[in-house]
């Protein structure tokens, strides 16, 4: 699947889940790390941060 | 030797966790110094899909059910074998045992802030004296966030359930940034009741909170 894809069809759950697996927990040094295929990781982060936020949130009160 | 896909860090002494991994694969326990990785064997690295990411996140907190302290590892991290494992994970003991200090018996609250709409900003907090260098430093470290009337006040009455708080600042208004404090296990409920009783506090600003998570925004710090 597309990141774009992936952000656009999310539910708010899911994209809390992108939000902490992919731009938070323990790194292993890059240079051990094999391979996570074609992820662009930094559009990822900016992206997901913008989108998750502005979903999650509720409409403002009356 | 297959790669390792690493789940979590947890304390060296930890016994395997009767939990499965994305794959089915049963965990295993590598001491690694002063910690100890928790990895299965797979045959190749995941795809970034909605369902590995909810089978990775299953899994950690599965195993967060029988451990005091984990450390999530990050999506898709993946090593040839042991001993390119102990290679990343050996140097940094001191600061992976001081980050699962911090984590142990304690879970993760995330609080997503955002201004309300309308022209200006409703709750801005006091300018900052200095250079514009100044003024990103103090922007990025999210103490610019902080300094909001509004936003001080939640974080005040929210202050006697948090045990530790990352923020990150979003400079996108009217997106603000997300809040991520460390709580007590078992203490989600008294905590959205608590930041139900300080929206009066806030009124110009929408605040969204999920959890509990594994303490996944703890664990970064520890990370080059």
């Amino acid at each position: 699947m597309d990141e774009r894809r992936l952000i656009e069809d999310a539910d708010s759950t899911l994209l809390d889940i992108v939000d902490n697996l992919l731009t938070k927990g323990v790194v292993v040094t890059g240079d051990v790390v094999l391979s996570l295929a074609g992820v662009d990781l930094i559009y990822l982060r900016v992206s997901v941060l913008l989108c998750a936020a502005d979903r999650l949130l509720p409409p403002l009160p009356p | 030797m297959s790669p390792l896909y690493v789940y979590a860090v947890v304390d060296p002494g930890a016994a395997p966790p009767a939990v499965r991994g994305m794959a089915g694969e049963p965990l295993q326990v590598v001491p690694c110094g002063a910690v100890a990785a928790l990895v299965g064997s797979i045959e190749r690295a995941p795809e970034l899909e909605a369902a590995a990411l909810r089978a990775h996140d299953a899994a950690v907190r599965a195993i967060a059910d029988g451990v005091a302290a984990l450390l999530p590892a990050r999506f898709g991290t993946v090593v040839a074998g042991t001993d390119a494992l102990r290679e990343g994970l050996e140097p940094r003991g001191e600061a992976l045992q001081a980050a699962l200090a911090e984590v142990r018996g304690r879970e993760q609250m995330t609080l997503r802030l955002s201004a309300g709409e309308g022209s200006g900003d409703p709750d801005p907090g006091p300018a900052v004296a200095g250079g514009p260098g100044t003024r990103y430093l103090d922007a990025r470290s999210g103490a610019g966030l902080r300094r909001r009337p509004q936003v001080a006040r939640v974080l005040d009455g929210l202050r006697e359930l948090v045990r530790a708080e990352r923020v990150e600042p979003i400079d996108r208004p009217p997106l603000l940034g997300t809040v991520y404090h460390l709580i007590d296990r078992g203490g989600a409920a008294e905590y959205l009741a608590r930041l139900e009783t300080l929206r009066p506090e806030a009124p110009s600003l929408r605040m969204a909170a999920s959890g509990p998570w594994p303490p996944y925004a703890f664990a970064e710090a520890t990370g080059p």
